[in-house]
């Protein structure tokens, strides 16, 4: 990859002042493989838990945000035509449901989104902008999907993505990974739980 | 326009309906803010000393009166260290972007219109980007629709709005609307903003005023600006 180096790429941003969490999609479907789930989905929620804890101390703002459809599949327009079993995954069904571990607070942004991104239909930019935040720890499946698309997009709209490598997985290793490397070379920084864990820590949250 | 000349539009009975729903509180401001400058163009204002008969969209006298107190307004943003982001309004000669506009009410014709290239398209020299200002071209009313102001706000951790320009009834209506939406806190002078018609002027200050913006004197958005903390600007 020493093309991407010549060119400059891969630059690091660092961590920003005002982090939110952001987990995409760890609902009960990505834990089966028998519906979306696979490869180190369920590490990445494991190691999620530990930072939700931490980011819940370090009181920084959290929001979740699901893929399900609300109506009969239609609203997810032709991604269902490349995969049908989308449409299985139905809000109010247990399998749409975030995983228990994982469940949300009452002053946490909850969302469901019919596509990709979470920000895409969703009002989660709006919530960030009353939040006064600038950057975004991502977490969630699929590293190739909805984390992928989230970070574009995060990045789109102005926010540092910063990519936690232990809490995002994939079905298959060869998307996690280079999807990890194209975000990590255009997108976001790549950092690892312990490195937020060090940095929540020591951030002084102030006054909203 | 008088402070509340939305007053005289109002009848008893919508007074008792405003009351009622506890419509239009005032929300307090943010500490970062950024100006917006919303299509101040030639062709919206037509020329200085008036006669402006061959600008089909000129607000006119009403349009110079807003320029002199958006004049104001950046003056004092910008000794406060605020950002200030400048739109215009323009359409390709093609005719291939006007879309629905078009058809509402036209592509633009002529020199003193809103087409690309034109004297019209052109911003008035007295409000016109410097250097270190943001400014794009927008195609639609909303000044976030199809451009990268949010992004830009963001960056910025921007948390208020304060919006001035043309017209109050299309794009700065709808910037106002959107900015609400995206949970800005905006702020709308009422003398810096300008119409066409008295009548859309005054009820869509109204409209702004009851449900997403607080619409103030000028003198209260200066004072504003001027009891800013310092702005540190990335």
């Amino acid at each position: 990859m020493d093309i991407y180096s010549k060119q400059g790429m891969g630059q690091r941003m660092g961590f920003g002042s005002r982090p939110a969490l952001l987990i995409i999609d760890f609902q009960n479907a990505f834990t089966d493989e028998s519906f979306f789930g696979g490869y180190n989905i369920n590490q990445a929620i494991s190691y999620t838990e530990i930072l939700l804890k931490v980011s819940r101390e370090a009181q920084i703002p959290v929001a979740h945000v699901r893929f399900a459809t609300s109506n009969d599949g239609s609203d997810i327009g032709p991604f269902a035509l490349k995969v049908p079993r989308l449409k299985d995954l139905i809000d109010g069904d247990s399998s749409a449901k975030i995983v228990d571990a994982l469940t949300p607070l009452k002053n946490e942004f909850v969302s469901i989104k019919h596509h990709g991104s979470a920000f895409f239909g969703t009002s989660l930019h709006s919530w960030l902008t009353f939040k006064g935040v600038d950057s975004l720890l991502i977490t969630g499946c699929a590293t190739s999907g909805c984390v992928r698309a989230s970070t574009v997009d995060a990045s789109a709209y102005g926010y540092r993505p910063m990519v936690v490598v232990d809490c995002v997985g994939d079905r298959a290793r060869a998307p996690h990974e280079s999807n990890l490397f194209d975000m990590g070379q255009k997108y976001a920084d790549l950092v690892s739980l312990d490195e937020v864990t060090s940095y929540l820590v020591g951030l002084q949250v102030g006054e909203v | 326009m008088t402070l509340n000349s939305w007053q005289d539009y109002l009848s008893e009975e919508d007074r008792a309906i405003l009351a009622r729903g506890k419509w239009g509180q005032t929300v307090k401001p943010g500490v970062r803010p950024a100006i917006v400058a919303i299509d101040v163009q030639n062709y919206m204002v037509g020329p200085k000393g008036g006669g402006d008969d061959a600008y089909p969209y000129s607000c006119g006298q009403t349009g110079w009166d807003a320029v002199n107190v958006s004049c104001e307004i950046i003056a004092a943003s910008r000794k406060a260290g605020v950002p200030i982001v400048f739109t215009r309004f323009a359409l390709d000669p093609s005719g291939n972007d006007g879309g629905l506009f078009a058809q509402k009410v036209g592509g633009g014709e002529g020199e003193f219109s809103f087409v690309e290239g034109t004297f019209g398209s052109q911003y008035v020299a007295d409000v016109a980007p410097q250097a270190g200002d943001l400014a794009f071209t927008k195609k639609k009313m909303s000044a976030f629709f199809g451009t990268p102001l949010q992004a830009y706000l963001t960056n910025l951790s921007i948390d208020t709005i304060i919006v001035l320009g043309g017209s109050t009834s299309n794009c700065v209506r709808a910037t106002v609307v959107d900015a609400a939406q995206f949970n800005y806190k905006v702020l709308v002078p009422r003398e810096a903003v300008f119409d066409r018609l008295t009548l859309s002027h005054v009820v869509s200050l109204f409209d702004m005023d009851r449900s997403c913006a607080n619409v103030m004197g000028k003198e209260e958005v200066i004072n504003y600006l001027q009891g800013l903390p310092e702005q540190n600007n990335k």
